[in-house]
């Protein structure tokens, strides 16, 4: 069986060519958790990569895949996952759309090079959505593990995250006022990281701090450049 | 002008660009710093397999290009790094597909704020080039900025100013000479109140001679395999490299005492490099970008290893192996008489290439850069010179730094001269 040889390949030079690729990626290896063959993690982010050889028969190739595919998103041992396979066969494979919507990611090995076919898409966490079953087992679902969330945290968080929506929507309604009471329609908005502002108090904070950098602050060139312009055009 | 006296507005909306022969840093001044990807691309061969597997780019850029990474025998064809010695060719198109696709996708990473608000209507964008760039370069940037504005409403101005004048403005320095030496070249550049043109001399060498020489070494120590790999070279680069304070002398000591220059260099966790008694290797990679003219490097020359080409500027033809405190002194003497000795005492050193490590236990053979630069100006003009020499304070991003006070200060009516490479290339106006 492809599966039983599968996981024999941990030691072969397919699995030292994903080791070598994940490692030029900034990745260390992990104990794989299981259901894979090898795992590397980043920060808080885990890859985990399934190695498949392929057997003789094309049609168990393809049915075993599908069942790994199933299996991976079933399982979700890591938060990105991958099958390796030594070369990309149609006949072998199911077809591209099934790894793209699973977010099941391929990667083929040739020689000692690896290449993302298709990039894998990182799966969410499990979130228990009914605590049935891990009752009917007799544990509250925290003590499942990390994995699963507590019912009454979640109640929390949403009730949390609809006075966050409101507050922001009378913020915003508050903003729209006050912009067009100043007839301002230039009033800014900046960073991605949050630096959301058009309110005079809060963007001259803002600016402030800007403003304030070391090589902002008290810099001659500011003047310069500033006169640049009208003696520039004089000449 | 002083900050208050600033446009918030338009503090909000500066943004700068430094595109470096290796990185390219960008971002709004909003950030306090920019962000930073590798100044590469890669054509994605044509391939009805990735096709089939839904990957439709010709072209990746950056970060990205790793993961598409095949075969060691593509690599040559397919990766471009569109920057050579600060300059793109003007006939590459590849190279400034890859230029324009970083720049895009720099902007595409902003465009947030013009969905999250409609009164935002752009940035006021500008881009240092290397102070020898050729004109043909600004006019591809304006071409490529005035896409991107079309296509993503992010560019409401743009403007390119050289790379000294940024550091110079990073630095707050009205005069001074600033040498900049990065991955592909080295500018000197005397600035007062702007770049003095005429003065400017570039040596097209930086840290891919440097890379050039530590590739050999590692070579010469039994370690081929490793010289094309460019991540291991640079690494062991870094960790090995020294700047001799006396190239002569420090090969001297270092032959007379083996062990003390001795190092091990970990590459990763299966390798590690002994230097056993070839310490002296290490002086070479650090003398390269100050004196390449040096007998220790003939061999290096003859084996095709150091081709450093000359610099043409103007009517005058700078050789690329000219000793680097020659080059400064012959920077300073084309600018008036009465500057020399105010630009003597304000020199900055900028760029990567600068930053090198002085070991405690190595202080009496091995020098930072400001000691060295110093060093060899004491020994050219005599000891009675007073000379200054000093780092820029954030030697990566004072470019980037310089780029946003540009943005930030430059005023609004103050329209783009062609002849002068100056002012606002503006949406409404120019296009």
């Amino acid at each position: 069986m492809v599966q039983e040889r599968g996981s024999l390949l941990t030691e072969s030079p397919l699995a030292d060519a994903v080791r070598r690729y994940f490692a030029e990626l900034g990745y260390t290896e992990i104990e794989p958790p299981e259901g894979v063959d090898v795992a590397f993690r980043k920060g808080e982010h885990r890859i985990g990569v399934r190695l498949v050889k392929f057997s003789r028969s094309s049609v168990r190739d393809r049915r075993f895949i599908r069942s790994e595919i199933y299996r991976l998103l079933r399982e979700r041992p890591c938060e990105e996952l991958y099958i390796t396979v030594e070369e990309i066969s149609f006949g072998r494979l199911p077809p591209p759309y099934e790894f793209r919507e699973s977010g099941i990611g391929l990667l083929r090995v040739n020689g000692s090079s690896v290449e993302v076919a298709i990039p894998a898409t990182p799966l969410r966490k499990v979130v228990a959505t009914s605590t049935s079953h891990t009752l009917q087992e007799g544990r509250s679902s925290r003590s499942v593990g990390n994995e699963y969330v507590d019912i009454d945290q979640l109640v929390r968080v949403v009730k949390e995250l609809k006075e966050l929506i409101e507050a922001v929507k009378k913020r915003d309604e508050a903003l729209v006022a006050s912009s067009d009471k100043g007839g301002d329609s230039n009033v800014s908005t900046t960073t991605l990281e949050g630096m959301v502002h058009s309110e005079t108090k809060e963007s001259e904070k803002n600016l402030d701090h800007m403003l304030a950098a070391d090589f902002i602050k008290g810099n001659p060139w500011l003047g310069i450049i500033g006169g640049f312009g009208a003696k520039k055009e004089g000449d | 002008m002083g900050g208050a006296a600033l446009d918030p507005r338009r503090a909000l909306a500066a943004y700068g660009e430094d595109y470096g022969t290796r990185y390219f840093k960008y971002g709004p001044l909003v950030e306090q710093r920019p962000r930073v990807v590798e100044s590469v691309g890669l054509f994605l061969e044509e391939s009805h397999l990735l096709k089939m597997f839904g990957i439709e780019k010709q072209l990746v850029v950056g970060e990205d290009v790793k993961r598409f990474l095949g075969a060691r025998s593509a690599l040559a064809r397919s990766v471009v790094y569109p920057l050579t010695d600060g300059e793109v060719r003007r006939d590459d198109e590849r190279a400034w597909q890859v230029l324009a696709e970083l720049t895009r996708r720099g902007f595409d990473q902003f465009k947030g704020l013009k969905e999250s608000k409609d009164s935002f209507d752009g940035f006021y964008v500008t881009a240092a080039l290397s102070a020898i760039a050729p004109e043909y370069m600004r006019e591809e940037l304006l071409k490529i900025h005035t896409k991107i504005d079309r296509e993503l409403g992010l560019v409401k101005a743009f403007t390119v100013i050289p790379q000294p004048l940024a550091v110079a403005i990073a630095e707050k320095e009205i005069s001074c000479v600033v040498v900049e030496s990065g991955h592909g070249n080295t500018q000197i550049t005397p600035i007062h109140t702007y770049p003095i043109r005429e003065a400017v001399v570039a040596l097209y060498r930086g840290g891919a001679e440097a890379d050039a020489i530590a590739a050999e070494v590692l070579k010469d120590l039994g370690y081929g395999d490793l010289a094309s790999d460019e991540m291991a070279v640079r690494k062991f680069k870094e960790e090995a490299g020294l700047i001799p304070l006396d190239l002569n002398e420090a090969l001297k000591k270092a032959k007379e005492n083996p062990e003390r220059l001795r190092c091990k260099v970990r590459l990763s966790t299966l390798t590690e490099i002994d230097l056993e008694d070839k310490g002296w290797y290490r002086f070479l990679i650090g003398e390269v970008v100050f004196n390449p003219a040096h007998e220790m490097f003939e061999s290096f020359r003859k084996r095709g290893v150091l081709s450093i080409r000359d610099a043409r500027l103007g009517e005058e033809t700078v050789e690329g192996t000219l000793p680097l405190e020659e080059a400064l002194l012959r920077s300073i003497r084309k600018t008036p008489t009465t500057l020399h000795d105010a630009l003597l005492n304000r020199i900055i050193l900028s760029g990567g290439n600068f930053q090198w490590k002085v070991p405690e236990s190595l202080k009496d053979v091995a020098a930072s850069a400001p000691l060295k630069v110093k060093h060899l100006l004491g020994k050219r003009l005599g000891s009675g010179v007073n000379v200054e020499v000093r780092l820029t304070q954030d030697p990566q991003f004072s470019v980037w730094k310089g780029c946003v006070v540009w943005s930030l200060a430059l005023p609004e009516n103050y329209l783009w001269n062609e002849k002068r490479g100056e002012g606002w290339f503006k949406r409404g106006v120019h296009y």
